[in-house]
């Protein structure tokens, strides 16, 4: 056992680690299950009937309805599973996209940095961080016409901006580090001192970043669905919480604690797990 | 000297900063024969690594640019090649070793992955003859088992073995010249000399030739035939290493050599140093760079700077050297 586990590779060395980590491991099981449920809506084989009418208003919950019925006879527990679906949607969609677009803009900028592109770039990002949010987000919906994914373009064209500032400032860093020199001074071509060199050693803040995305446009989309500039074509937490104002007032509270918990619990989870990444993947404390 | 490998010019790098332009190598000039070592001695911030640089073509560039001067390998001027034909040079007929063997490879690479690139790019190899070779060269700087440390991570190798890497990937590509930028200085004194023994060994046996960079005597000693001594971004001396250790003709040198710790005879009271620090290359005094520091200097060295003179073999720049008592050689 020791002498392969010496001789394996880093991911292999990052996930022994990370199985010893127990809060990784509880909270990694929980996105997981997250996960599973997501899987089973897009499959169909739950969740379907998250808009089906069929049951008396505000039922408690029981056999029935296990988490009871909201104002105008809808199963609860359908639609919070319905919406893990939804929030996986956004999520994984602007977290993997924002993502890849930060680490590259902010790659080329920080390696070219002072020069034209990173003057490009940096105008770009800051006219893009001027804009106020959710008035972007209503502009986008407006130029798009309905489209469902307005909501994903917005997200992603203003969350890359943070990643790639995170990521200009450590190519910065990272590109007066000796084996930037050294690789250099052995005749590698700039594509591949930044792709294969530099922006590798970024992954940890990209992991982050991702993750932090992830979580940032689970709470977006429930803030934008609330405001009705979000899900047109679904459900989602957010508008059962938004659904859930009426109910809240007339003292039926399901609706709102089931949203929000299924809201609460992913996004503990998510940042749990990816603190516990990290440590695993660093490939600096690997070998401790 | 046209059967020189590599032979620099007048050589002046200069560096704008906030306060004014530097000139950090100011009229450098050297040859190097083809499987020579040479040592390139001096302070902290002497010019000794600028040097090195300049001759990768890896000046930093803003700050720095070379202001004029040549630098010839083999005949063909360096100093007028675009980015592209010197990525060429780079590891193909120039390769670097650096201070630092824990920060000089990538640690989110494999060695395979640092070393095979280098190989498929400069030899055109596939990646798997790329990987035979680079095993092969791991054994032969004596790396134990290199089938199987070849897949490890810099971060799985203690120092020395990583500055091993370091030379048998700038060795890879059977390159003409070597530069090595203190190679030994963050290493254990055991592991110094391993590491430079392997160094010699391998130099012998692929006939590269060496720059090696150092303010460490002790080194120049053991691996080099010549040395050129650097004051303030100018050469001071150069001279065959047995005549530089027997009777340096620069007082510069003669300080560097006497304040060598060493085990004495009986315990000196106190270290002997060289009084002051290099000046202000923003500051340039007049007349010698070095009048200030120097115990021998009068009026004239600090009115008129000394040229670099050549007598059979040894070159000083210094109007009152030690006298010349004539070379072995």
């Amino acid at each position: 056992m020791n002498r392969s586990r010496e001789r394996t590779s880093l991911w292999a060395k990052a996930w022994y680690k990370l199985r010893r980590d127990r809060i990784g491991m509880i909270s990694l099981g929980v996105v997981l299950l997250y996960f599973v449920v997501a899987l089973g809506v897009w499959l169909g084989l739950w969740g379907q009937g998250w808009s089906q009418v069929e049951g008396p208003m505000w039922a408690p919950p029981g056999p029935k309805y296990w988490l009871g019925t909201n104002i105008i006879g809808q199963d609860i527990f359908e639609r919070a599973l319905y919406s893990t679906r939804t929030a996986f949607d956004v999520g994984l969609v602007v977290a993997v996209l924002s993502t890849l677009l930060g680490g590259l803009m902010g790659g080329l900028a920080g390696y070219f940095s002072n020069r034209w592109a990173d003057e490009l770039i940096l105008w770009l990002m800051g006219v893009l961080d001027a804009i106020p949010f959710y008035l972007f987000v209503a502009a986008l919906a407006y130029a798009l016409q309905g489209n469902p994914y307005a909501m994903h373009i917005a997200m992603i064209a203003t969350f890359w901006t943070t990643t790639a500032r995170l990521v200009r400032g450590e190519v910065i860093k990272l590109k007066q580090f000796e084996f930037v020199e050294a690789a250099r001074a052995i005749g590698l071509p700039r594509r591949l001192i930044l792709f294969r060199h530099i922006l590798p050693n970024t992954f940890h803040i990209l992991l982050v970043q991702a993750t932090i995305v992830f979580v940032g446009a689970i709470k977006s989309e429930v803030i934008l669905s609330f405001l009705g500039l979000g899900v047109t074509d679904g459900v989602s937490w957010g508008l059962m919480i938004a659904e859930s104002t009426q109910e809240v007032q007339a003292g039926h509270f399901s609706n709102f604690v089931t949203a929000s918990s299924f809201l609460f619990v992913l996004v503990m989870a998510f940042n749990l797990f990816a603190d516990a990444l990290q440590d695993a993947l660093d490939p600096r404390k690997v070998s401790a | 000297m046209s059967s020189a490998l590599l032979s620099i010019r007048d050589l002046v790098v200069e560096f704008s900063t906030e306060r004014g332009r530097v000139r950090a190598i100011d009229g450098v000039s050297f040859d190097l024969a083809p499987g020579e070592t040479l040592g390139l001695v001096g302070e902290s911030g002497c010019g000794k690594t600028v040097t090195a640089l300049a001759v990768l073509g890896l000046i930093p560039s803003p700050p720095g640019r070379i202001l004029s001067g040549s630098i010839r390998l083999e005949g063909r001027e360096l100093t007028r090649l675009g980015e592209r034909e010197y990525r060429h040079v780079r590891g193909k007929l120039i390769s670097m070793i650096f201070q630092e063997p824990m920060t000089a490879l990538n640690p989110v690479l494999t060695i395979a992955t640092q070393m095979t690139d280098v190989l498929v790019r400069h030899q055109g190899m596939s990646r798997r003859r790329a990987r035979d070779r680079a095993v092969e060269m791991l054994a032969l700087v004596g790396i134990p088992s290199p089938e199987k440390r070849i897949d490890d991570y810099p971060h799985q190798m203690s120092g020395g073995m990583r500055q091993r890497v370091m030379i048998a990937m700038a060795l890879s590509c059977n390159p003409k010249l070597l530069l090595a930028d203190e190679p030994t200085t963050a290493l254990d004194v055991t592991t110094q000399a391993q590491v430079l023994e392997e160094m010699v060994r391998l130099q012998e046996r692929f006939g590269t030739a060496v720059i090696l960079v150092t303010h460490d005597l002790g080194v120049v000693a053991e691996t080099c035939r010549r040395a050129v001594v650097m004051y303030a971004g100018r050469v001071v001396e150069e001279a065959p290493v047995e005549c530089l250790f027997e009777q340096p003709r620069h007082p510069y040198t003669e300080g560097l050599l006497a304040s060598i710790p060493r085990i004495r005879e009986e315990k000196l009271p106190e270290l002997p140093t060289i009084p002051g620090s290099v000046p202000d290359l923003l500051h340039l005094p007049p007349g010698c760079r070095f009048a200030d520091r120097c115990p021998r200097a009068d009026e004239l060295c600090r009115r008129r700077e000394p040229k670099l003179e050549l007598r059979c073999d040894i070159a000083v720049a210094c109007h009152h050297p030690n006298r010349y008592a004539g070379c072995r050689e």
